[in-house]
């Protein structure tokens, strides 16, 4: 195929766009990660109640004029949700003097997510559903871009821009950068540390969940639309560097940039290929990942 | 603490298992009796239903039609809930009307879910087999778990009648228990093209993911296309990809005059929103090469006016004349669900008929005594009669239903009142 300079930039602007949103979604499970040093497996499943929570919202109270009343009430609802979910599954992997820690971590948030993805096709039946928004279409470059997908790039990089005023002028900030580099230090200046944990994985929820939210009109509300997003978190958070939230940022966009130039130059069929052998160049030229740092082992 | 996160997890798990199972199949487990197959001398016209035909006497043990379809996603669960629909209506209309199967016994249908994958479908197969005996299995949407699942077929002997799974491979195999009343890929792409060069397009942009189907339907579209002498630029995206924008910019460089979405499960709506935002649709006109738009709610749901001026390939429209069954089956679903039944619906309830009229006439739940049944009879359809001819290659046990494309005009219309803008007429 010819491909032109315009037409160039208009895969770029493609993955860019998909990259903001790959970004947010990486960024919860780093963010977890870091804090708690466990994996959450079931952060597709949040990001799917998201998007079921985003068109029940919109569908039934809020209407399509008020669509933005309906993210800010799911970043509510997840955030509850993942507090109540911390208390009850995660907190006894330290409150108690567990030894398998990563064992337990690994199983307890499989099984939620497979009870979780089978609640929702039994609450939702096999409909795939949308919420009525439609802002339109709007042209970047020579790129004509639904004001949806524009809404939920916009959306994502606020997010992130908010997440990242949390993090570095809060003093909760300050504190969950302190429980990432010494969870013990922490308690010896009076911060009470399972409950930083349980407000870190509420946070890191409620990302997923928000663009599970952004993306509910661009990609469609049905039980398993987690399962990708979660697969495509785990990759750039590998990318980026564990535990890094600059490296999930950066390694979100540049997935979405590999993938869509992939896919137009070499093999379209080949999509989800680009991201894992761009994984693996990175790791052969850093194996921490972009901004991974070596841990010392004592 | 330690024994209450133990129980915790124990417990997530135990509900994960009984929230999932929640959709099987629920009756007991059984063996039904097997007999000698009974011999069937020439082709005959299986049994219309008759008035005074008694209803099944519901204390006898009940034979079981195998449903294995998609009820969860990566698979297509929306189509598999309508196939299911028709099956158990199938079911009804034999214990109702017909007087049950194998010495009038009732007729009851057991699930498997085939969640589109094929390893699984494979699984459920063999379990619907070996846990419920069935006299034989219907339903199958995805081609990639039909191919799957005949191998297991194969093995087991218990009959499969291809329900919407089109692959010519499933066929083309040539196993006794493969059986299909589906269009075939290369009779689907001959259509689809002949349709494209009677509306005067040059250029046929073609969109679809890497399953078997998707795949399959890319050559014989490809075939046909170079027979009729049109270009085709075919475009195979991971079936796990949600967004679809690249491929479809691909496609609208290449300046297409119409677009063959062969999408399934979500990527099939995808294609149609993400054409709409980038201006290929319907500036270039869009055929889905399958009858998925019939699910009109999810449809307009989904699409609104966007959905406006699809074209859809289909083998159902509301000017067919149905059979005695296929109006009861037309009347019941509409009483039963409030909306007219589609192609899906039609199909699944007309395989279950047929495989319970099988073993009625084969007079056995032996494996061999149905298919040489389903070989040797005529059997009553929702429309028409079906006969299962020893054809050659893909038409081995192949019935083919008309081809029809209609055209949605004006948003929220019902599968009734799409336009008829195409009949195919096809001879083997």
């Amino acid at each position: 195929m010819n491909v032109t300079p315009e037409l160039f930039l208009n895969f770029l602007i493609a993955g860019i766009m998909i990259g903001a949103l790959y970004a947010l979604m990486a960024m919860g499970i780093t963010f977890i990660y870091s804090i708690m040093k466990m994996i959450n497996w079931a952060m597709g499943e949040f990001y799917m109640i998201g998007s079921y929570a985003q068109w029940f919202l919109v569908s039934f109270f809020f209407g399509s004029a008020f669509w933005f009343l309906g993210v800010l009430a799911t970043a509510v609802i997840l955030f509850l949700v993942g507090l109540v979910v911390q208390w009850l599954l995660i907190r006894p992997m330290f409150s108690t003097g567990m030894e398998r820690k990563d064992e337990y971590g690994t199983v307890v948030t499989i099984a939620l997510a497979l009870f979780l993805r089978n609640l929702a096709t039994v609450l939702s039946g096999p409909n795939t559903r949308s919420p009525d928004i439609d802002l339109g279409r709007i042209m970047i470059g020579g790129l004509p871009v639904s004001g949806n997908r524009f809404a939920a790039f916009l959306g994502a990089l606020i997010i992130i821009g908010l997440f990242y005023y949390l993090l570095n002028y809060t003093w909760l900030g300050r504190a969950f950068r302190a429980g990432s580099q010494n969870r013990v230090g922490i308690q010896t200046v009076g911060i009470n540390v399972l409950r930083i944990d349980q407000i870190a994985f509420a946070i890191g929820v409620t990302l997923a969940g928000l663009a599970g939210a952004l993306l509910a009109p661009v990609f469609n509300v049905f039980p398993e639309n987690g399962a990708v997003t979660t697969m495509k978190g785990f990759e750039i958070i590998i990318i980026g560097g564990m535990g890094s939230l600059p490296g999930a940022a950066l390694g979100g966009l540049l997935l979405g940039i590999v993938e869509s130039l992939g896919s137009v130059f070499i093999d379209t069929g080949l999509r989800n290929v680009y991201g894992f052998i761009f994984l693996i160049i990175v790791l052969l030229i850093k194996p921490t990942g972009l901004f991974g740092e070596k841990e010392r082992l004592s | 603490m330690k024994k209450r996160s133990t129980l915790l997890v124990g417990l997530l798990v135990l509900i994960s298992i009984l929230v999932s199972s929640c959709g099987g199949g629920a009756a007991p487990t059984q063996q039904a009796p097997t007999s000698a197959p009974a011999p069937v001398e020439e082709a005959t016209q299986a049994p219309a239903p008759q008035e005074t035909e008694p209803a099944a006497p519901a204390n006898l043990e009940p034979v079981y039609i195998g449903a294995l379809l998609p009820q969860s996603e990566p698979g297509a669960p929306q189509a598999g809930t309508l196939i299911l629909r028709g099956i158990e209506l199938g079911a009804e209309y034999v214990n109702e009307e017909l007087g049950g199967s194998v010495d009038g016994r009732p007729v009851e249908v057991v699930i498997g879910d085939d969640k589109g994958t094929p390893e699984v479908g494979a699984t459920e197969y063999r379990r619907l087999v070996q846990e419920y005996n069935i006299i034989g299995a219907t339903g199958q949407y995805h081609s990639s778990v039909a191919l799957a699942a005949i191998e297991v077929a194969k093995e087991l002997g218990a009959p499969i009648i291809m329900t919407q799974a089109s692959s010519k491979a499933i066929t083309e195999t040539g196993y006794p228990q493969a059986f299909r009343t589906h269009l075939i890929d290369p009779v689907r792409a001959l259509a689809l093209v002949d349709f494209a060069k009677s509306q005067g397009y040059g250029k046929i942009g073609y969109i679809a993911d890497n399953t078997d189907f998707g795949v399959g339907l890319s050559a014989a579209v490809e075939e046909a296309a170079a027979e009729a002498g049109l270009e085709v630029m075919s475009t195979i995206y991971d079936k796990a990809a949600v967004d679809l924008t690249p491929e479809l910019l691909q496609l609208q460089a290449w300046g297409p005059d119409v677009i063959f979405n062969a999408g399934t499960g979500n990527p099939e709506h995808i294609i149609i929103d993400q054409a709409y935002e980038i201006g290929l649709f319907p500036e270039t006109p869009m055929v889905a090469t399958s009858d998925w738009p019939y699910r009109s709610d999810e449809y307009w749901q989904l699409h609104g006016d966007k959905g406006v001026g699809i074209y859809i390939l289909t083998s159902y429209h509301k000017d067919m004349a149905l059979t005695t069954a296929g109006q009861w089956f037309h009347d019941r679903y509409m009483q039963k669900y409030g909306e007219a039944p589609t192609y899906s619906s039609y199909n699944g309830f007309g395989d279950a008929l047929i495989l319970a009229m099988a073993a009625k006439i084969a007079g056995s739940t032996d494996y061999d005594a149905i298919i040489n049944a389903l070989e040797s009879n005529e059997f009553e359809f929702w429309a028409g009669t079906v006969t299962f001819p020893k054809g050659e290659g893909a038409l081995w046990h192949q019935w083919t239903p008309p081809v029809l494309i209609t055209q949605y005009t004006a948003a929220n219309q019902k599968q009734d009142e799409a336009t008829l803008v195409y009949t195919f007429n096809y001879t083997p």
